[in-house]
């Protein structure tokens, strides 16, 4: 199949926050932690575009390259994940990632960091699918129910796409084709190479 | 002048064993490979029937990667609504 990517289309998105939104719902996310955020450059000025930030699940991912205790591992779908009971909390994963994806809970006082958590493309983690103890440690496993991450497919503009690769340059292309403008794929570059080049998984 | 280049030899071989922490060393334990690890995770179509899953085979490729394919097109407007 299919290589897992997201599609955030600047043209679209109006900073609503539902992504934002729905990811925490459905996961249960703790206060204080954003596994999706939206970002807006050029706030207030002509020209202002907002962008759904999260873990892009990277082709070459710098955060399992840096990881000292190796806790990340992929899919054959291409999707990044890692498994908490390795995790040790050194914070390296998120100075690596170029998007600012991993976060970490406060565990304690003087600011002792808890385990990395971070987008799974709502795949859970090593736990037994739809377990409790996956659900527990990384939410909801949306991809081993048939369906996509929560936060594309509750998306109410379609700004944010989540899905299959090529299906998404697809739908994409056509969009660009009917409006004329708004080519660019802000970070695409960034995490799936030049061009959005396919890699196998490792 | 002898022990002039003696000492210049000697600074040389300081400076280039400095040069050594320089070099990057492979973090991985001896037969370890990066992302592979974590191998107790299973694929996502495999496994028990879900409560809250879409219309698919457990344990049936196929069926599950049509299942995301419809779903992806879910996405597409031109498609969902049309032109």
């Amino acid at each position: 199949m299919a290589r897992m990517k997201f599609i955030c289309d600047a043209e679209r998105c109006i900073e609503c926050n539902s992504c934002v939104t729905a990811c925490k719902q459905e996961h249960e996310i703790p206060w204080g932690v954003n596994r999706r955020r939206v970002v807006t450059l050029n706030d207030g000025q002509p020209g202002e575009r907002s962008i759904s930030v999260a873990c892009m699940h990277c082709s070459d991912a710098p955060c399992m390259a840096v990881c000292p205790v190796d806790c990340f591992y992929r899919t054959s779908e291409g999707v990044v994940l890692h498994d908490k009971d390795l995790c040790i909390g050194c914070g390296y994963c998120f100075y690596a990632c170029p998007f600012g994806a991993p976060q970490f809970p406060q565990a304690g006082a003087f600011g002792l960091r808890g385990k990395m958590d971070k987008c799974t493309f709502c795949a859970g983690g090593p736990e037994k699918d739809g377990s409790p103890e996956e659900f527990a440690k990384y939410g909801r496993n949306r991809l081993a129910e048939g369906k996509l991450p929560v936060c594309a497919e509750m998306c109410s503009t379609k700004a944010l796409l989540g899905g299959d690769g090529e299906q998404l340059a697809t739908i994409y292309r056509q969009r660009v084709m009917a409006r004329g403008k708004g080519a660019e794929l802000w970070g695409w570059g960034t995490a799936y190479g030049p061009g959005g080049a396919q890699q196998r998984p490792r | 002048m002898r022990k002039l280049r003696i000492a210049a030899l000697a600074v040389g071989v300081v400076a280039l064993s400095g040069l050594v922490a320089c070099s990057e060393q492979p973090q991985l334990l001896e037969g370890q490979e990066m992302g592979k690890t974590v191998t107790r995770d299973t694929a996502s179509w495999e496994g028990d029937p879900l409560t809250f899953q879409t219309q698919y085979t457990r344990g049936d490729r196929e069926s599950w990667e049509s299942a995301l394919r419809q779903r992806v097109q879910g996405q597409n407007e031109y498609i969902r609504i049309g032109d």
